[in-house]
């Protein structure tokens, strides 16, 4: 992938949850999460299983961005976030906010399960999109995983109360995957 | 009016039999309109905080503090919140002596058990002289701690200075020996230390649900107020 990819919290908990952060660490050279995801991994009452696989995660692997105060991006972030930038003037949370902007102006795809929530913005900022589904599609493609641990990551997703767009993964590939790629991604992601 | 009776008059009006035990934490949650209470760890010397505007209410509770005791810290917040005016935070600490705070503590202490009911408790189970056990199946039935129970012995000279003290001594064993329940006399257990009920959960769900606020910022509020309950699956919860 050419593009830098910037991490909204749920769709790196699939992974963390399910203990299967080799499928990111094999398909990506590194994941970018801003400050404020990081936080909220790190938060207190986040289940200790996603905060314990997340310190797994190999050396150097996670970047961590922060954006200065008042920098361009702590604008945009603080605007997304307040819900300036909605029609509907629907407030964000920090972490979607941080990563939005972050791909927003750093020509980069966002990370993010949360569709309903994020669509408003790629569609209005040009920014592409994956989710967790599309990315253990990938992993599948590229022969990272097998056909049963797809299915069976995906259910386990599922079973952890993560909401994913279909009761299968193989009712995912058949019905969605093909238009996701076509719709949030365009050629980003081969 | 003194803060006895007020308690008195909230029991009435919360609709509470005379005698009755109360589940403190319900009976805020059902009656009390814009109220959030939040239970986490805090320093020791520290009971409890609370705060008020016009629109919200919050309470906090020191879950390091034994579950007898953080019932009493709530209902003892409760007056403050009801009866006081309140620029800022009030914090709580214990032995703190100001007549804020014994006023807050007398009506805690008759929220939680007003005369009528130690008179009752006495004669329906034939006390002349309390015994320990006595004091343990009272302060077990209106969910109590020992110092409160004593507290309250004493004020009705109904046990001398000889029993207060010797009474306040090793509680969990002699709870534990006698065949109760120890959990009133501990702190919260480890998986109960964050929790929170009331307003800001309602407000937050009611919020998403009209989508003014995305799943995002529903879940960053939740974490906050440690509600993880509704966000991860239970046994996620319970993962080690």
């Amino acid at each position: 992938m050419n593009k830098p990819v910037f991490y909204d919290a749920d769709c790196l908990e699939c992974f963390l949850f399910v203990d299967a952060t080799y499928i990111l660490e094999e398909l990506f050279s590194k994941i970018i999460i801003p400050e404020q995801v990081y936080n909220e991994i790190m938060e207190e009452n986040t289940p200790s299983l996603v905060k314990r696989n997340f310190k797994k995660l190999k050396e150097g692997f996670v970047e961590i961005q922060e954006m200065p105060f008042g920098s361009s991006q702590y604008l945009a972030y603080k605007s997304i976030e307040k819900g300036f930038w909605s029609k509907a003037g629907q407030i964000c949370g920090s972490g979607e906010s941080a990563a939005m902007a972050l791909a927003h102006l750093n020509n980069g795809i966002i990370a993010s399960n949360n569709l309903s929530d994020v669509e408003e913005y790629i569609e209005s900022l040009d920014i592409g999109l994956i989710t967790s589904s599309m990315i253990l599609t990938k992993a599948l493609e590229m022969e990272i995983i097998s056909e049963d641990t797809a299915s069976s990551l995906y259910l386990a997703m599922i079973e952890r109360g993560i909401k994913l767009p279909q009761d299968s993964f193989w009712e995912y590939f058949d019905k969605l995957y093909e238009i996701d790629c076509k719709r949030f991604l365009k050629n980003d992601f081969p | 009016m003194n803060s006895t009776v007020l308690a008195e008059i909230l029991r009435h009006e919360w609709g509470i039999e005379s005698f009755a035990s109360v589940n403190i934490r319900s009976l805020v949650y059902n009656n009390i309109r814009n109220l959030t209470v939040l239970w986490f760890p805090m320093k020791a010397n520290i009971s409890g905080c609370c705060s008020k505007t016009n629109e919200d209410k919050v309470i906090f509770i020191n879950t390091n503090h034994s579950i007898g005791r953080q019932n009493f810290t709530l209902a003892h917040e409760l007056y403050h919140l009801l009866y006081e005016d309140i620029d800022d935070f009030i914090v709580c600490g214990i032995n703190m002596n100001t007549p804020s705070e014994r006023n807050a503590d007398e009506f805690a202490s008759t929220l939680l058990i007003p005369d009528s009911a130690l008179y009752w408790f006495r004669n329906k189970n034939q006390i002349d002289d309390w015994s320990v056990e006595d004091l343990i199946k009272c302060e077990q039935y209106y969910q109590v701690s020992r110092s409160t129970m004593l507290n309250r012995l004493k004020s009705l000279n109904w046990i001398s200075q000889d029993q207060y003290d010797e009474f306040g001594l090793n509680v969990v064993a002699e709870v534990n020996r006698l065949g109760y329940e120890t959990g009133l006399y501990k702190p919260s257990p480890q998986d109960q230390k964050y929790s929170s009920i009331g307003e800001l959960v309602r407000l937050t769900e009611k919020a998403y649900g009209k989508k003014k606020i995305t799943g995002g910022k529903r879940k960053e509020i939740l974490l906050k107020c440690f509600r993880n309950d509704i966000l991860y699956d239970n046994e996620v919860n319970k993962l080690e």
